[in-house]
């Protein structure tokens, strides 16, 4: 069975040139292009792995992430981000108890398929 | 006095008297002495040749020759003609009165002379005489008369008979003499009676000097018994004279210093003069009181010492003002000593007189080596003739070039380095003496510290410009390296384009790096995995492949079997790369890079076992000047390339995953270039990251 995949990130070629790699790996992918929309896409239907970026406006990747895991507490989080400042972020969710992977940008889509297993 | 006579009339005496001798038919060898006593026999026939003998003789000789006959008291029977040479009257008219010889004995002689006269009649024996007899014009005549007393066979005394001498000559010269003399004693007499008076005079200033001195004046026998006392005695001790004269100089020492008026005593005995001795004293209430004590020795007139005599100043006031003054110089010292800023004083000439320890510290000199020495030795060479032209016209003409209050001025310490300093300086005087005192902080590390805020301040900046630009550069990045791939997969692409394509997708993963690199510094949030160093510098290689061959360098692995690191992969790729992209851009070219790997066990770090990577290069070599700071943000040996942010950047990397990194340079011709060293603990990783199960 294919793994579901939902990415988000607020750069649109990103998103959509991810989710066209990852379905020619073999993932079902989806994409959402803010935090709002990748949370209603998930509660819709819960992803294997949520692919996100960080830093979005309106709601940033941690957030998102706590609002899918509210919802799919299964769902496999991997945040992505070409920010230092996003390790603030990072330490404040696992302050609040939550340990998410995380991959800097650029990507290297073969690295990514790699890490993503 | 009777006076002796020369030889000469001795002689003519004796003569005589044998001549009568002669007279009497008396054998001298019966007789014993011939002065003795006359006890003679007469033989009557002889008289008249013998008399006649006997008138020549005694006519001639310049004495008179007397006889009288002692039958019915004493008269006369003979005197010779010198009578009448020597009292003026004739030989007739002396016998004429048989006591006229009598008469003519001067009235006070009278009775001295009768009683010398009964005393021979009596006893015999000669007699002598000398008494004043009167001339006929009433002139005195001193005569010394000599008579010897004859007796009848039947024992009675029959005659005297004698010499008499005018000694009148002789008289007025022993009497002369003794006027002399008299005149003499009584002048030296007077002479020392005015000596007295002036001395008497003198000790009577003397005295009024003693009693109206304002110090006090008291005078001590040996024993130490008090003998006299002015009225400042009396003011300064309590004690009216008549209280303490008589009484022992101890009244006035307070017991613990009594060894100390034996001392004086001692000393005193000794002619030893004691000049202000400060002590203290004992007055009548009790108190103590601080004084002056000079002490000399009195003598008579032979020189012996027989007492003492003191003055004692009373030194309360200077005493008190002596107190004042250390207290105020212990109080000065004291908050000098612990001021956590350094004071200073210095003269007019610019001379250290003081330095407290906080100066020490700061200047690192010890006090001892900078008293008495010029303030200029702590500034740097080229302040010196500054200050010396300062201080020279401020004490001319008051004008001061700098605000004293506060100002900034470089300092020189002991070991050479300049040190920065915040000074103040005041003014003050001590008598006419006029003094700085200057307060000096070492601002060398706030100074430091600002020098730091300003870099920490650029690194915010820069950071926040970097994180900017890297969110800018990183998503297209991302987006184009997603579609290139995707191009690259897409089958129904040419075998030429799908080159061109893997060509564009390694310029890309470049790209990638370089940004990473230097705008990233991201801190690696993935968890801690088990990293194949070599493996991972493979990696690096890959990407720096073109830059090496475009070089023309030899890049040479050594690569041993090592234990795994645990470490955040990301932030191992960063340090190597940071390293690899120094030594390749610092190899000259067609020069050698040498990578390698091995175990070994921390020298640094007590026996851990980790991992070195080395990474040389044949480059110039790091200088001297640069090798403390490469470490440092923003420092960057090449100019215009990179932000100086990538060693600093490794550094920081490499002690998160608890190892070091450290450098050997050289720029010596022929042995030139520079060799990183990084050590990392086998798979002990960061501790501060872990994964929540």
């Amino acid at each position: 069975m294919k793994r579901s995949i939902l990415v988000v990130d607020d750069e649109r070629s990103i998103t959509d040139t991810l989710v066209m790699i990852l379905t020619e790996a073999g993932f079902d992918a989806r994409g959402a292009y803010n935090g709002l929309d990748g949370a209603m896409q998930a509660r819709d239907q819960c992803p294997n792995i949520l692919l996100s970026d960080v830093l979005m406006p309106k709601m940033d990747g941690i957030q998102l992430a706590i609002e899918v895991l509210k919802a799919c507490p299964e769902t496999r989080v991997v945040l992505i981000s070409g920010q230092a400042a996003t390790a603030d972020y990072l330490e404040r969710a696992r302050s609040r108890g939550y340990e998410f992977e995380f991959l800097p940008k650029p990507l290297e889509p073969e690295e990514l398929l790699a890490y993503l297993g | 006095m009777l006076l002796e006579l020369g030889s000469a009339d001795d002689a003519i005496r004796e003569l005589a008297s044998a001549f009568l001798d002669d007279m009497r038919g008396a054998p001298q060898t019966e007789r014993g002495p011939k002065s003795g006593t006359g006890i003679s026999e007469i033989d009557e026939s002889s008289l008249p040749t013998i008399e006649a003998r006997y008138r020549v003789l005694v006519e001639q000789i310049p004495a008179v020759v007397f006889m009288a006959f002692l039958d019915g008291g004493l008269s006369e029977a003979y005197v010779s003609p010198q009578i009448e040479q020597m009292l003026g009257f004739t030989q007739e008219e002396w016998l004429d009165d048989p006591v006229r010889w009598y008469h003519q004995i001067h009235p006070e002689d009278r009775a001295r002379w009768s009683a010398e006269a009964a005393e021979t009649l009596v006893t015999g024996k000669p007699l002598r005489s000398v008494y004043r007899v009167l001339g006929r014009n009433g002139r005195i005549v001193w005569f010394r008369c000599e008579a010897k007393l004859v007796r009848r066979r039947t024992g009675e005394p029959w005659f005297i008979h004698g010499v008499g001498f005018d000694i009148t000559d002789l008289k007025e010269t022993e009497l002369a003499l003794q006027k002399e003399s008299a005149e003499r004693e009584r002048l030296q007499k007077l002479e020392l009676d005015r000596q007295i008076a002036k001395a008497e005079q003198t000790e009577s200033k003397l005295a009024a000097i003693v009693e109206h001195s304002e110090d006090a004046i008291f005078g001590k026998n040996l024993d130490g018994i008090i003998n006299s006392w002015n009225a400042a005695a009396t003011r300064l001790f309590g004690y009216e004279p008549d209280e303490i004269i008589g009484k022992s100089i101890l009244l006035l020492v307070p017991e613990h210093l009594h060894h100390e008026e034996m001392e004086i005593l001692g000393r005193l005995r000794k002619g030893q003069h004691i000049a202000h001795q400060e002590t203290q004293r004992l007055t009548r209430r009790g108190d103590l009181v601080n004084v002056s004590l000079t002490v000399s020795a009195v003598k008579d007139a032979a020189g012996r010492v027989i007492g003492g005599s003191t003055i004692a100043r009373d030194i309360s006031e200077r005493k008190r003002a002596e107190e004042a003054l250390r207290e105020s110089e212990e109080r000065f010292r004291t908050i000098a000593e612990t001021a956590a800023d350094g004071i200073f004083r210095i003269d007019e000439q610019s001379r250290i007189l003081f330095a407290n320890r906080a100066a020490e510290k700061i200047f690192g000199y010890t006090s001892d080596e900078m008293v008495g020495k010029d303030l200029t030795m702590l500034m740097p060479e080229y302040l010196r003739e500054v200050h010396r032209m300062a201080l020279e016209r401020y004490t001319r003409t008051g004008s001061r070039h700098v605000d004293w209050e506060r100002f900034e001025v470089p300092g020189l310490h002991k070991e050479g380095q300049e040190i920065a300093l915040e000074l103040s300086f005041g003014e003050s005087f001590k008598g006419t003496q006029r003094l700085f005192t200057g307060f000096v902080r070492d601002v060398t590390d706030r100074k430091q510290m600002e020098e730091k805020l300003r870099i920490t301040e650029k690194l915010a900046a820069t950071g926040r410009l970097a994180a900017t630009i890297s969110h800018e550069i990183n998503n297209p990045l991302e987006a184009v390296t997603n579609y290139i791939y995707l191009a690259r997969r897409n089958t129904s692409v040419p075998e030429q384009v799908r080159t061109l394509l893997e060509s564009a997708h390694r310029e890309l993963k470049r790209v990638a790096l370089i940004a990473r690199q230097t705008l990233g510094f991201y801190r690696d949030t993935t968890s801690p995995v088990n990293v194949d160093i070599p493996e991972l510098l493979r990696e690096i290689f890959e990407l720096y492949r073109g830059r090496i061959s475009y070089k023309g360098l030899k890049l040479e692995t050594r690569f041993r079997e090592t234990c795994k690191v645990t470490a955040l992969q990301g932030e191992l790729r960063q340090v190597f790369s940071n390293i690899l992209v120094n030594a390749v851009e610092a190899s000259p070219d067609n020069t050698d890079v040498i990578v390698s790997v091995k175990p070994v066990v921390s020298s640094k770090d007590r026996g851990k076992t980790g991992v070195q990577i080395s990474i040389a290069d044949r480059g110039a070599g790091i200088p001297v000047s640069a090798r403390k700071r490469i470490f440092e943000p923003f420092y960057s040996t090449k100019q215009n390339v990179g932000t100086g942010l990538g060693l600093w950047v490794s550094k920081s990397l490499v002690q998160k995953h608890r190892g070091w990194i450290r450098f050997r340079s050289s720029t010596a011709p022929g042995r030139n270039g520079t060799v990183f060293s990084v050590f990392l603990p086998c798979n002990t990783g960061p501790a501060s990251l872990s994964r929540a199960a």
